[in-house]
C-alpha cells in the first residue's frame, strides 16, 4: 500500500552533501490524522499528524494542519504506539528453561523460539508489536532474554537482560507440599492475597534453599565471565522473578548489594509499602502480570503504588495459557483500581520499552523510533475499544 | 527543514508535560509517650517479684521498673506483668527452603537469607506473647548453618529486627538430616537425596568429619576461600565460644551422640534442642556442661518416640542444669509457649525456674541477654500483660508490648 516509501530517498538525505530535495522527501512522507494521537506518555494530542517516511516516525504535527505536498489519511479515533510486553514466551512451545542446569547464564533466548509461530501473529492482532522473550522462573539463572517483534518475529535486542530467579520454583526444595499448606495459610491470615508459589523440582538440582541461592548467585556474580561479567558491570540489566514478598525484597537486596540493573517480574503484591521501598532503594522497575479475573485486589492495586513512588513499570504477557488479550486486560485492570492514566499507559509503551532496552527503537512516537503504531477505534484503555490497523515498521499488516 | 521544526514542537511538548508527582513523604517519628504499666505483680526475672508495682516504658526503653504507682503519661493496668517471652525452638523457618540440602553441612549459611518475615507466624508468636526468637533453618543438614536471633515483630525488615545474627550454630542428630537419603545405586546418581547420611551412625560421622576437617585445616594453615572460609569462620567462633551450637537431640541415643560430639571436640558451648529424654541422662548433662530446651509438653511421646517425662523441668532445676522451655510454634492453646511454665511448674518445678526458662535464660544461651529477657531499666521493653497468674490454664496473655510500642493493648 505504501509503494511510495523508498530508501533512496533517506539514503540520499544521509549521505549527499547537498541538500535534500524537499518536494521529494514531502512526496515520501506519509501523515496519518487521528481524532486523538496518543504518545508514548501519555500526552493526548486531538487530531495529531504522525508523520512517517522510510519505516521510521519523522514527527508528530499537533496543530492538526495537513500538508497537501504529501499523502495523507485520516483515521476516525486513537493512534497509538504498538503496545510491548515486558516477558512473554511466544513461540517457546514450553522450551523456556533447561533443566538439566540451574545457572546457564550464556543460554540464550534468541535460539529458542520458533519465528513462524502462530502464537507471535496473535499478539501482533491485539496490538502487541514488541515482546520480551524470556527464559522462565525454574533455573535461577535461566539465561539471556531477547527482544522481538511480532512481525516477522525480528530480533530487535540480542540480548536484553539476564533472567534470574529468586522464586521457590528454580529451587529443589521438594518441600512442595510443606510449603503450599504454608503459603495457603498464610493467604488465608491476611486478607486473601495471592502469594502462593510451588516449588516443584525433583530433587535433582541446587541449590535447595533461599539462603544458598543467595550464595550461589552471589559468587556467580562476583566470578562469573562473559554474560555474567556484563551484569556485574551494568552493561546488562537483570529481569528477575520474585513473587512472595520475602522473595522480592531478597532479590530487591541482592541487586542492591551487587549494583544490579533491570526489573523484577512477579511480585503479585506489588502493592505492600515494604515492597515498594525495596524496589525503591534497589532502583529496580517491575513487572506486573499478566492478571487474570480472579485477580484479587491487592495484586491490582500494585501499579498505583509503584506509581505513587515513580517506580517504572510495564506488563508481563507470561505463557500460552495466558491469551494476548490479557496484556491490555491487565493494564484496564490496573487502572479500575486505581492507577493514572498514564502510568498505566506508559506501562504499554514508553516504559516497558525503556525496561526492555530498546527506548531507542519503539515505545513512542517520536522522530527516529520505528513507526510501529496501532489505530484504534477509541481509547485503547477502553476495553470496548477494537483495532482497525496495525502498522510495524510504517506498513500494514495487521487488520 | 520542515521534519525539524516538528521534531524541536515535539520535543518541547514533552518536555512541558514531564510529570511532577509528589513524593510521598515518610513520616517523622513523633515524640512517643511514656507508658506506665501498673501490675498487683511484677514478674522481673530479675530478682524477686514486685508485689503492686509498676513499669515505665520511654521510647523503646525499659525506663523505671519498682513498687507503687509510678507515673506516665499513659496509664494501664493489669494484674501481672513479665518480660517478654522467649522461644529458642519456634519453628518458623521457610520449610525446606530454609536450608541447603545440596551439601550435608551447609555451615557458611545464615537462615537470615532465608526468613519470610512477612509471614502471618510472626504475628502469631507475638500475640501469644513471644517477643524474641532464635529463627533457625529447618533439620534437614546435620549442620545447616548459623542460626538467628529475631524479634518477632515491627517492620519486615531484617534491619528493624534482628538482635543477634549468629545465634547459635544449627546441628541436629536423629533421623531428620537422613531420611529420604539414599545410596546411588539406580535412580538419577545426580539427585541430592542420593547423598550421605543414610543413618543415625552417618549423621553423627558428617557432625565429625565437620569439626575434624575444621581443626585439621587450622592445624595446618590451609588457606581456603569463599564458603569453605565462611565455613571455617563460623567452628572457629564455635571453637571460642562465641557460638553455641544448638542441636536437635530428642530420644536418649541421639542426646548421647551429641554430648559426646560436645566432648570429643571440646565445643564449650551446646544446647539440645527437644531434649525430651534428658531426664535420662542427667549425669552426662551435668558432666558435659550441655543446656537443654525443652520441647513442649505432650503426654507420653514426642519426636522420635521419645519419652517426655512431666518431671524433667524440675530434674533439670534440681541439678542445676541450664534449661528453657519451647513451643514449636504450635498454635494449640495449651501447646503454646505461654503454656509451657505451667506444665513445667505441674512437674514440680518452681515458678522462678519456669519464667526463667522462657525469659532470662534463652536470652543467655543466645547472646542477647543485655538486650531482652527481664525488666529492667535500659532493656528493650517488651512485655507480656496477664489477666492472672502468669502460666496457669485459667490466665491468658491481654497485651503485648514490643519495643515499647503496645503491639496487643488489653483495653481493646
Amino acid at each position: 500500500m505504501i509503494s511510495f516509501f523508498t530508501a533512496f530517498g533517506f539514503a540520499l538525505a544521509a549521505t549527499a552533501p547537498e541538500v535534500p530535495n524537499e518536494a521529494e522527501l514531502l512526496a515520501n512522507t506519509l501523515q496519518i490524522q487521528a481524532s486523538t494521537v496518543l504518545l508514548g506518555d501519555g500526552t493526548k494530542i486531538e487530531n495529531g499528524v504522525v508523520l512517517v517516511r522510510d519505516g521510521k516516525v519523522v514527527g508528530v504535527n499537533k496543530d492538526g494542519k495537513l500538508n497537501d505536498a504529501s499523502p495523507s489519511m485520516k483515521h476516525e479515533g486513537f493512534l497509538t504506539p504498538g503496545l510491548i510486553a515486558c516477558q512473554a514466551e511466544l513461540g517457546v512451545q514450553g522450551e523456556a528453561y533447561d533443566s538439566t542446569r540451574t545457572m546457564l547464564p550464556e543460554a540464550r533466548m534468541r535460539h529458542g523460539f520458533r519465528p513462524g509461530h502462530s502464537d507471535f501473529r496473535h499478539a501482533l492482532h491485539n496490538g502487541i508489536t514488541s515482546v520480551v522473550l524470556s527464559p522462565n522462573e525454574e533455573n535461577p539463572i535461566g539465561g539471556v532474554t531477547t527482544v522481538v517483534k511480532t512481525h516477522g518475529a525480528k530480533v530487535v535486542n540480542k540480548e536484553a537482560h539476564l533472567a534470574m530467579s529468586f522464586s521457590t520454583a528454580g529451587l529443589s526444595g521438594g518441600g512442595f507440599s510443606f510449603n503450599f499448606f504454608f503459603e495457603a495459610k498464610d493467604f488465608m491470615a491476611e486478607d486473601g492475597g495471592f502469594e502462593s508459589t510451588a516449588g516443584s523440582q525433583s530433587g535433582a538440582r541446587m541449590p535447595t534453599s533461599h539462603s544458598g541461592l543467595v550464595r550461589d548467585l552471589g559468587s556467580a556474580v562476583a566470578d562469573g565471565e562473559g554474560v555474567l561479567g556484563r551484569v556485574r558491570a551494568g552493561k546488562l540489566p537483570v529481569l528477575i522473578e520474585a513473587w512472595d514478598r520475602n522473595e522480592v525484597v531478597r532479590a530487591a537486596r541482592f541487586a542492591a548489594e551487587n549494583k544490579l540493573k533491570g526489573a523484577i517480574r512477579g511480585l503479585p503484591l506489588g502493592s505492600d509499602p515494604y515492597v515498594v521501598a525495596a524496589l525503591q532503594t534497589s532502583g529496580l522497575g517491575a513487572v506486573l502480570g499478566p492478571y487474570g479475573p480472579e485477580q484479587k485486589r491487592r495484586s491490582l492495586e500494585s501499579a498505583g503504588a509503584l506509581a505513587a513512588q515513580q517506580i517504572p513499570f510495564a506488563f508481563a504477557l507470561d505463557g500460552p495459557r495466558f491469551a494476548p488479550e490479557s496484556l491490555r486486560w491487565s493494564a484496564v485492570a490496573a487502572l479500575n483500581a486505581g492507577a493514572p492514566y498514564a502510568a498505566v499507559w506508559k506501562a504499554l509503551t514508553k516504559d516497558a520499552a525503556s525496561i526492555a532496552g530498546v527506548a531507542d527503537r519503539v515505545g513512542d512516537l517520536k522522530a527516529g523510533l520505528d513507526a510501529d503504531f496501532i489505530l484504534w477505534s477509541g481509547d485503547p484503555l477502553n476495553l470496548a475499544s477494537r483495532i482497525d490497523a496495525v502498522y510495524v515498521g510504517g506498513e500494514k499488516v495487521g487488520h | 527543514m520542515k521534519a525539524l521544526t516538528l521534531t524541536a514542537a515535539l520535543a518541547l511538548c514533552l518536555g512541558g508535560l514531564t510529570q511532577a508527582t509528589e513524593v510521598e513523604s515518610t513520616p517523622t517519628p513523633t515524640q512517643k509517650k511514656s507508658i506506665v504499666l501498673r501490675a498487683d505483680h511484677v514478674f522481673t526475672a530479675a530478682g524477686d517479684p514486685i508485689k503492686g508495682g509498676f513499669v515505665l516504658v520511654e521510647g523503646d526503653k525499659i525506663a523505671g521498673v519498682g513498687p507503687g504507682a509510678g507515673s506516665g503519661d499513659e496509664e494501664i493496668e493489669v494484674f501481672a506483668v513479665t518480660p517478654g517471652l522467649i522461644d529458642l525452638s519456634p519453628d518458623i523457618d521457610t520449610g525446606n527452603f530454609s536450608v541447603e540440602q545440596s551439601t550435608e553441612a551447609p555451615i557458611d549459611l545464615s537462615v537470615t537469607d532465608a526468613l519470610d518475615l512477612f509471614s502471618y507466624r510472626w504475628k502469631r508468636e507475638l500475640k501469644g506473647g513471644v517477643t524474641t526468637v532464635l529463627a533457625s533453618p529447618k533439620d534437614r543438614a546435620v549442620l545447616g548453618g548459623t542460626a538467628a536471633v529475631i524479634k518477632t515483630g515491627g517492620p519486615p525488615l531484617l534491619e528493624a529486627r534482628l538482635l543477634n545474627k549468629y545465634g547459635a550454630l544449627r546441628a541436629a542428630m536423629g533421623s531428620e538430616p537422613s531420611s529420604g537419603n539414599r545410596a546411588a545405586r539406580g535412580g538419577a546418581p545426580r539427585n541430592f537425596y542420593t547423598r550421605r547420611p543414610t543413618t543415625r551412625m552417618g549423621v553423627e560421622w558428617v557432625f565429625r568429619k565437620t569439626f575434624y576437617d575444621a581443626l585439621a585445616n587450622k592445624r595446618n594453615d590451609v588457606k581456603l576461600t569463599g564458603a569453605a572460609k565462611k565455613g571455617q569462620e563460623v567452628i572457629a567462633r564455635v571453637m571460642k565460644g562465641e557460638l553455641a551450637i544448638v542441636c536437635e537431640a530428642y530420644p536418649t541415643h541421639d542426646i548421647r551422640t551429641a554430648l559426646f560430639l560436645k566432648e570429643e571436640f571440646g565445643i564449650p558451648r551446646m544446647i539440645l534442642d527437644g531434649a525430651a529424654e534428658a531426664w535420662r541422662e542427667p549425669e552426662l548433662l551435668k558432666r558435659t556442661g550441655a543446656a537443654v530446651i525443652l520441647p513442649p509438653y505432650v503426654a507420653g511421646r514426642t519426636t522420635e518416640n521419645a519419652f517426655y517425662a512431666l518431671e524433667t523441668a524440675k530434674l533439670l532445676e534440681e541439678l542445676g542444669i541450664e534449661f528453657a522451655l519451647s513451643g514449636n510454634g504450635n498454635s494449640s492453646p495449651l501447646d503454646r509457649l505461654m503454656h509451657q511454665p505451667g506444665w513445667a511448674m505441674r512437674g514440680g518445678c518452681s515458678f522462678d525456674a519456669a519464667l526463667e526458662a522462657v525469659t532470662i535464660t534463652p536470652a543467655k544461651m543466645v547472646g542477647v541477654a543485655d538486650r531482652v529477657g527481664s525488666i529492667e531499666v535500659g532493656k528493650d521493653a517488651d512485655l507480656v500483660l496477664w489477666s492472672g497468674v502468669p502460666f496457669e490454664a485459667t490466665s491468658h496473655v491481654i497485651g503485648v508490648v514490643l519495643n515499647g510500642e503496645l503491639v496487643v493493648d488489653p483495653r481493646k
